[in-house]
């Protein structure tokens, strides 16, 4: 009933532009929720405001009953929101394997002292690691490359370790920035089915920003809509589809064409 | 054989207490931090030692104390370059890349006129008739020998334990790390008090090694050598640092010969170095036996 993310008259200015201007939404748990809007609508200063990333100049961001509004990234990770990127951020030196393991940290409790002793303690703690980090790379169908260096990856595996990392953060709701951007026809087909089945396997909550109206439209159960900074729309598919504001602003001519 | 370690025991000794200076440097850049602080420690970790083992006041626990004066140096440069790691590293680790190294380079400034300006640590003379550990100097050794391998399994470890990651995710991607839950700043400043205390021994060791203490322990051209072991070492292997030191410390005196124009040819190697080995010395040899294994692996 009561919201997993609540955000309330959230703003950012960068100059004298207006990115994101008072924006209130709630985020339900359990559902998959869509943010569209055209190129520089204010999406991704959205999701860096929820995560910490950018400072707000005004309103506030509510998590799971927590005040994240100043809080650290790492202390709102570690809460569980997880995210990716838009231009994917992998440590690209490390192995895919300790790309994943970096994350799935998260909840250590065994530090550098324990670590340099050699406590049984820390040692089963790097196991549970390893093993839970091994079983997202299997997820994502990257276990046979765990010992790749990320930079090695093409560009459509990138975009599932980045996934495969945000999922070891054992995360409540999870924030995709356009996580079919560069991806192939096919892949584009089966990433929606992906997004539904580790939403049902870890019980998750969805945001996701999405250029692509017909994966929008089927895949989510309620859509947001930011245009120049501002909310116009919000509610189920169909509806937003239908919103004489949106049509205008976004979807326009090739809302037919994609419908 | 004995003749061998007369001639040389001195440079072998240096060699290691120079790679103990590589290795301080090398703490922070495993979390992606260039910091020239390392020789500000080294200074003022050697004044400690100086001022423990010399000043008239502190006589009677020096009687009483013996040999054990020693490590109780030790410990006394390593709780002053914790406490004042910690201090100068929260603020000047906000800086980024050679922000950051500038702002190390004006804390070693900063060392110098102040301990040029105390009356404790001796002006500009410094602090002669340090007592001496060892007869020898080749048994300063049982000094740097076991705290080098210290360092070494510090790095070794860090760099194979789960805990260790957060180091290297902050190095590759700062704002990632955030997002993945990595305690970026506290990371930074860990791996950078290391950095500080590890140089800081070594100051405390090489007080009465090298008999004299003054402000020139602590100059910027020493912070420059002590970057260029781990440069031209190899900043992304353990052993990089002690390369980088043995070849930067004993090629003037294998060059010896050649008298006057030693210095040239000096040069010309370091340049070469940086020109054909830009991941260093380990860095080339990794590469080396990658090609000669016939596959691509990680360094
Ligand atoms: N750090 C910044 N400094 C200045 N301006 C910024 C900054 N970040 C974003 N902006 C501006 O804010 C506006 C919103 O950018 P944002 O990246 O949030 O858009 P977006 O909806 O994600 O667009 P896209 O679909 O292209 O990814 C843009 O005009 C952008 O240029
Ligand atoms: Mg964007």
């Amino acid at each position: 009933m009561s919201a997993l993310l609540q955000a309330t008259d959230l703003r950012r200015r960068f100059g004298g532009l207006m990115a994101v201007c008072d924006v209130s939404i709630e985020v339900r748990p359990g559902e998959i929720m869509g943010l569209i809007g055209p190129n520089g609508a204010g999406k991704t200063t959205f999701f860096n405001l929820l995560t910490g990333m950018t400072r707000a100049d005004s309103g506030t961001v509510v998590f799971d009953g927590h005040d994240v509004t100043r809080a650290k990234p790492e202390a709102i990770a570690r809460l569980g929101l997880a995210r990716t990127f838009q231009n994917i951020r992998l440590f690209g030196g490390l192995t895919l394997m300790d790309n994943v393991r970096v994350a799935g940290r998260v909840q250590a409790r065994h530090g550098l002292l324990s670590g340099l002793c050699f406590t049984p303690g820390s040692r089963r703690e790097d196991e549970a690691v390893t093993e839970k980090a091994f079983d997202l790379l299997r997820l994502v169908g990257l276990e046979d490359r765990a010992d790749h260096l990320a930079a090695s990856l093409p560009y459509g595996d990138r975009r599932r370790l980045e996934i495969a990392r945000a999922l070891a953060l054992s995360p409540r709701l999870l924030l995709l920035d356009e996580p079919a951007a560069g991806l192939n026809p096919s892949e584009k087909l089966g990433l929606a089915d992906f997004i539904r089945a580790i939403k049902e396997r870890f019980d998750l909550t969805v945001l996701l920003i999405e250029h692509n109206v017909p994966m929008v439209m089927g895949l989510c159960d309620r859509v947001m809509v930011l245009n120049f900074g501002q909310m116009i729309a919000v509610g189920a598919p169909e509806d937003v589809q239908r919103d004489p504001g949106v049509i205008e602003a976004y979807l326009g001519g090739d809302a037919h064409g994609a419908a | 054989m004995s003749g061998f370690f007369e001639n040389y025991g001195f440079l072998i000794v240096t060699i290691v207490q120079q790679a103990l200076l590589g290795l301080s440097i090398y703490f922070p850049l495993m979390a992606g931090q260039l910091s020239l602080a390392s020789i500000g420690f080294y200074s003022l970790g050697g004044y400690v030692a100086a001022v423990m083992g010399t000043h008239p006041a502190l006589a009677p626990l020096r009687e009483a104390l013996g040999f054990w004066m020693f490590p109780l140096e030790w410990l006394g440069a390593l709780v002053l370059s914790v406490i004042l790691g910690i201090a100068v590293g929260y603020p000047a680790l906000r800086l980024r890349g050679i922000y950051l190294a500038l702002a190390t380079v004006a804390f070693v400034q900063v060392v110098n006129v102040a301990v040029l300006n105390m009356p404790i640590a001796g002006g500009a003379v410094g602090i002669f008739g340090i007592p001496q550990a060892f007869e020898s100097r080749l048994d300063y050794i049982w000094f740097f020998g076991p705290l080098f391998l210290l360092a070494l399994f510090l790095v070794w470890r860090i760099g194979n334990m789960g805990r260790g990651l957060a180091f290297f995710a902050v190095r590759e991607d700062e704002l990632a790390a955030g997002a993945m839950g990595v305690a970026v700043t506290g990371n930074k400043v860990t791996a950078f008090v290391l950095g500080c205390a590890l140089a800081g021994v070594t100051g405390a060791m090489s007080a009465p090694f090298l008999n004299t203490w003054n402000a020139r322990q602590g100059t910027f051209d020493a912070s420059v050598t002590c970057l260029a072991y781990v440069l031209i070492g190899g900043s992304r292997s353990i052993w990089g640092p002690l390369c980088g030191a043995a070849l930067l410390v004993s090629l003037p005196e294998l060059l010896r010969p050649l008298k006057d124009s030693r210095m040239i040819l000096n040069g010309i190697v370091l340049v070469a170095a940086c020109v054909y080995l830009p991941q260093g010395i380990m860095g080339g040899l990794a590469a080396l036996r990658a090609r000669l294994s016939g596959r691509g692996g990680a360094a």
